[in-house]
């Protein structure tokens, strides 16, 4: 590649994300809403029906158990957008207590290996380690 | 004949159009963008401009092997020649992308273009860095043996490339009706983006929606089911190292838990999402959730 053309290109990529950060930066929500997550949970995975939504990390994560049965799931914020995931025995490692209040959450995915929860009391992470940790046992 | 590269000369039109967008974004909030998935689209686009830049020659050594030795006809350089051109590597490109979405070895190639949930001009240069390796210039090797030259596939190539850098943008609706039914547009291309299961496995075209209306893969934008974009299980990261390797990581990992060589075949050359036991999703299962589910929902 000419060098010239390469130099070009990385000044175009900076200009391209400086102006990105000045004109749209506010644009970013700043934590989920019920809504927001029942909306999602219901679109990525048919037939899921959020129920009992419980925010993690200041509003910026949910776990969500599913009317139906059929399961947990996570949401997280990612930039403006969400990342789901039905918790599964495919995809679950383990979940473990952090401290008084925090749940990390490791998983079989390579670009999402782990997720740390940090709820507002230390039954809640609890009660959710628990839960989750029930998917994880053979049947 | 010294043809351009219609990409290389194309650039200062994307970075313009693309910084146009972000205004129209900000104006109207008709369109969207998050930094980091911008910078992550725009640094895939630059690998592969490095990647393709590297690995181009190869593949017009082999054009050239091919076109000296087995061509079926000589064709020449007549503008004919270019419009035929054209609309033949359009087609190998329909028959590429259908295969990249329906044979996991090439989607794992393809897929880094689908992973940003954004629709906007930047998603257009979120282009693989594998593209070689996953041996997608295989669809183009029979213009080679019909008898186009090799540089005249690689400049009808690059106009194909750039005529489908505009159509990555929710700024624009619809388009005349007539430029609808023979072009592939923002509302088809939308379409091809989506994860609605309505959406999924549609709408393959490069340049031409023809294809897709040929060959049985056309599906309407829909007003009441708005695309929502990305993959079935969207990345968790911006780092464009996990997001170029991901998929190939994927493969890796299962093959080598697989126990069986029919096992090992189907993850490489099985649909996205194919397991042995049929734990997983793939687009067809998703489909069939999809139909069951809204046969099971009473009509209003």
């Amino acid at each position: 590649m000419d060098p010239l053309i390469l130099a070009g290109s990385i000044a175009g990529i900076a200009l391209m994300v400086a102006v990105n950060w000045a004109l749209l930066r506010d644009r970013t929500p700043t934590r989920l809403t019920a809504e927001a997550v029942s909306e999602r949970l219901a679109a990525d995975f048919i037939g899921f029906e959020a129920y009992d939504i419980t925010f993690a990390n200041g509003g910026k994560a949910a776990l969500a158990d599913c009317a139906a049965g059929k399961g947990v799931a996570l949401t997280v914020l990612m930039g403006d957008r969400m990342i789901t995931r039905l918790l599964t025995p495919g995809i679950l490692r383990a979940a473990e207590t952090r401290g008084e209040t925090g749940l990390r959450i490791r998983f079989e995915d390579f670009t999402l290996p782990a997720v740390s929860l940090t709820f507002d009391d230390a039954k809640t992470g609890r009660r959710w380690q628990e839960a989750i940790t029930r998917l994880l046992e053979p049947e | 004949m010294n043809l351009p590269d219609p990409v290389t000369l194309a650039i200062p039109a994307f970075v313009i159009l693309i910084v146009a967008e972000m205004v129209y974004a900000r104006v109207t909030r008709k369109a969207e963008f998050e930094v980091r998935d911008s910078a992550t689209s725009l640094i895939m686009g630059l690998g592969s401009q490095l990647a393709g830049a590297a690995m181009n020659g190869a593949v017009i050594a082999i054009g050239f092997f091919l076109w000296q030795n087995f061509r079926l006809f000589d064709i020449g350089w007549a503008v004919w020649a270019f419009v035929v051109a054209f609309l033949l590597e359009d087609l190998a490109y329909y028959v590429f992308h259908r295969m990249a979405h329906r044979v996991r070895w090439f989607w794992a190639s393809h897929v880094i273009h689908h992973s940003s949930q954004h629709y906007n001009l930047t998603t257009a240069l979120r282009q693989t860095w594998t593209g070689f390796f996953s041996i997608a210039f295989a669809f183009r090797l029979p213009l080679f043996i019909i008898g186009f030259h090799p540089l005249m596939i690689a400049f009808v190539k690059g106009l194909n490339l750039v005529y489908q850098f505009w159509i990555h943008t929710e700024a624009i609706n619809k388009c005349p009706r007539w430029f609808e039914a023979v072009f592939n547009t923002p509302s088809h291309h939308r379409v091809h983006h989506a994860t609605n299961p309505r959406y999924l496995d549609a709408n393959y075209a490069g340049a031409l929606i023809i294809w897709d209306k040929m060959f049985g893969t056309f599906v309407p934008e829909l007003a009441e089911d708005p695309p929502r974009y990305g993959i079935v299980k969207n990345l968790g990261t911006f780092n464009p190292l996990k997001v170029a390797f991901h998929e190939w990581v994927g493969i890796a990992k299962d093959v080598w838990a697989a126990k069986t060589w029919r096992d090992r075949a189907g993850y490489f050359l099985g649909p996205p999402g194919w397991s042995p036991d049929g734990s997983r999703q793939t687009s067809d299962s998703i489909k069939a959730e999809w139909r069951a589910a809204a046969e099971k929902v009473p009509a209003d």
